[in-house]
């Protein structure tokens, strides 16, 4: 069976994709094809995929030219690419289209006139609350309004995004395909904790280093405190602030990044995670991020923030506490009984999830 | 300090807002008064009610249905529009988005005029007859709000969706929970099963969205519990005429909230199983759970959101899959049921909710 993956982003760095088309191949069910853009302009096939899964680069000529407007380059780009999408759509002539986000939809939406073929609409965020530009949101939504009637599967990485999908744009089969890296489990549940050395309560954040992640926040929460210590890893535009306050506190820490493999292993060995999100849009209120899966995984208990969709699972799984808000931050990290039970029984696993969406077309 | 409460509703039927009005009633220096759709406001309200809101004047709307629904609109606002300006309050706590128009009018004469937004529910994403309402709600909404002083909502879903889609304003929660009911009574323990056969009840609108037909099918075909169906609407007949063979279920029709509690005291275990047509609905804090906890009874819930959030730790609550909803409802009916020795959460009381929306009127 034919099956094409579009993606407006470039698959280097989206795990999300590049895991399940690794899965889906792994199946032997499917011949895969990813149409995605190539914004390196490298023509080199990813080695994170499997060798089976062709892969269609759509070259950005425009990219980094200084003299040409935002807005005439977001136009040129969105056509561009859609028109790309519909003539390899062409060429190819799939059974199934699994569309990543909004961009997209338009080319695919216009190709479903001409054939007959399932869609699975694969939205990794609420593409149209997002952060940053209303005039984006807004084009998100026609787009989506646009397409929703063809599409045959819904699918998105949390349940209240789903629930949001159904409602505002209409019912659909949906399923759910969560962010979690099912391959490094720990197994091992008696990793040696850094706070038998330290006698301190040993916190880590893992993720991307950027706003909206509660880091300045943490930070200056840390700086204050002698009783904890913190751990970042990972990498981005905070990691050059997280080193200066690294320098003058001996409690925090920039690891910065570790690879997939180890990273369960790495953050087994840290007391309790932190996962709290600024509500900067409604996509982050209803986010269930990856390092929810990180921390699970791990074993290790985890502080998330009090949205719906993070409070819920934390709730329903036992697997740590929920930040008020209104709180005092370091009063509560310090109160926290770290000894309490959890309970950390596997989830669905990402594999049975994906085939299960697949399975509903 | 002059407070009107707006509403387009029927005073006499709308419990949140009467149980608001009878939390502030008491407080001095404030003179309330409220809009009302009711005929005979008076006669119309139970007893208790009536002694507790005697000087409580009210605002009668007049009829203008015959008009057509939009003539009848306009001219809803116009009047109240005209009545506010007249009565100058200092502080106008409107309910839902009717008259949004109306108000937004008088904000204009009256500058100093405290305006409070009380929303009942998600206005911009609730189910309605009328598929174009929800978006003139999200308009109006957009319209009002830069003069928002503070909002009201049921839960603190709504109270986020509403500031990120509009925008950063003081807001509260204010709970519809039972009138009365205090703290200790949400902590009472709930009891130990005195008869071997379980009853489970039902409360609310016999209506799509509340999963009747596979649970009246369930209690059909598991004849060992008891179900109980308090309550009123357009599939009454329909699920009635379905259970007549089945000698464990029981139709008593619409119940008072006074007196509700006589007959929950005697229940086991009340089903909440919201799976509504709106995302408010998703988003929604029923009642129903309040009026069963505070008469010791064990719920069982679909893990809608703010539902989880809400009674996190309350362990008297057992959710249920979706997917899985008829399996894991036989299990939980089928674990038996033990006195409960875990100390619960505190919950507000209307004593509380009532100084809280007495602040914002300061």
């Amino acid at each position: 069976m034919n099956l094409v993956h579009v993606t407006e982003t470039n698959i280097d760095w989206d795990y999300r994709i590049i895991k399940q088309l690794n899965t889906l191949s792994e199946s032997s069910l499917f011949d895969i094809t990813v149409v995605c853009s190539n914004k390196s302009n490298r023509g080199v096939k990813q080695t994170y995929l499997d060798e089976a899964i062709d892969v269609e680069y759509v070259r950005n000529h425009l990219r980094n030219k200084w003299y040409i407007p935002s807005y005439v380059y977001f136009l040129y780009w969105f056509v561009y690419f859609n028109i790309k999408v519909f003539s390899h759509l062409w060429r190819i002539c799939p059974d199934i289209v699994h569309v990543h986000d909004a961009t997209p939809l338009l080319g695919v939406r216009l190709y479903r006139g001409f054939n007959n073929f399932k869609i699975i609409y694969d939205a990794h965020e609420l593409n149209h609350g997002r952060l940053g530009s209303a005039f984006v949101n807004q084009i998100n939504y026609i787009l989506e309004k646009f397409a929703w009637s063809k599409i045959d599967v819904f699918v998105s990485v949390s349940e209240s995004i789903i629930e949001y999908y159904s409602y505002r744009m209409g019912g659909r089969t949906s399923s759910l395909i969560s962010n979690q890296n099912e391959y490094y489990r720990n197994s091992e549940s008696n990793s040696v904790k850094i706070s038998a050395h330290t006698k301190k309560k040993e916190f880590v954040f893992v993720g991307a280093l950027v706003e909206g992640r509660s880091i300045e926040r943490i930070l200056e929460v840390f700086a204050k405190s002698e009783l904890m210590n913190v751990s970042f890893i990972g990498y981005g535009a905070l990691s050059a602030l997280i080193e200066e306050f690294d320098k003058r506190h001996k409690n925090i820490t920039l690891v910065g990044p570790v690879s997939p493999e180890n990273l369960v292993s790495e953050l087994s060995k840290y007391d309790c995670g932190l996962n709290l999100l600024e509500a900067v849009s409604y996509s982050d209120y209803l986010a269930l991020p990856n390092k929810f899966y990180e921390y699970y995984n791990a074993n290790i208990p985890q502080v998330v923030s009090d949205f719906p969709e993070l409070s819920k699972k934390v709730i329903l799984n036992k697997c740590g506490y929920i930040y008020d808000d209104n709180l005092d931050l370091g009063d509560f990290l310090e109160s926290l009984d770290l000894s309490g039970s959890f309970n950390f029984a596997p989830l669905q696993s990402f594999r049975d999830e994906l085939l299960s969406a697949y399975k509903k077309l | 300090m002059k407070v009107i409460h707006v509403t387009h509703t029927e005073l006499s039927r709308d419990f949140r807002i009467l149980n608001e009005l009878r939390s502030l009633i008491g407080f001095e220096g404030l003179k309330l008064l409220a809009t009302t759709a009711d005929k005979n406001f008076r006669s119309a309200l139970p007893d208790d009610y009536g002694k507790d809101l005697g000087r409580l004047q009210t605002l009668r709307l007049p009829r203008f249905s015959k008009m057509g629904p939009i003539v009848c609109y306009v001219l809803n606002n116009l009047y109240v529009c005209i009545k506010l300006i007249q009565l100058r309050p200092q502080v106008i706590h409107f309910h839902d988005t009717y008259f949004i128009p109306g108000i937004r009018i008088v904000a204009l004469f009256l500058r100093d005029v405290r305006l409070i937004y009380d929303s009942h529910e998600l206005n911009e994403l609730r189910a309605s007859k009328v598929s174009w309402y929800p978006l003139v709600s999200y308009f109006l909404e957009r319209l009002i709000w830069r003069k928002l002083h503070s909002v009201i909502a049921v839960n603190k879903g709504i109270a986020d969706y509403l500031e990120l889609r509009h925008g950063t304003k003081k807001s509260i929660e204010i709970l519809n929970i039972p009138w009365g009911y205090s703290n200790e009574r949400f902590s009472r323990l709930t009891k130990v099963t005195r008869t071997k056969r379980i009853k489970v009840c039902f409360v609310g609108y016999l209506v799509e969205g509340r999963e009747l037909d596979w649970i009246v099918d369930f209690f059909i075909n598991h004849e060992e519990f008891d179900l109980h169906l308090y309550g009123s609407g357009n599939l009454e007949e329909y699920l009635e005429a379905k259970a007549a063979r089945a000698e464990n279920i029981t139709f008593y029709g619409f119940i008072s909230p006074e007196h509700l509690s006589e007959y929950l005291m005697n229940m086991d275990i009340g089903l909440c199983l919201i799976n509504g047509k709106s995302y408010s609905q998703y988003l929604a804090l029923p009642n129903k759970i309040f009026d069963f906890l505070s008469s010791g009874l064990r719920v069982v819930s679909y893990p809608n959101p703010e539902i989880v959030r809400f009674f996190r730790n309350d362990n008297r609550i057992f959710y249920i899959d979706k997917d899985r909803c008829q399996n894991e409802l036989l299990s939980v009916l089928r674990k038996p049921i033990k006195e409960n020795v875990n100390k619960v959460k505190e919950y507000p009381t209307w004593i509380e909710q009532g100084h809280e929306i007495r602040n914002l009127y300061n």
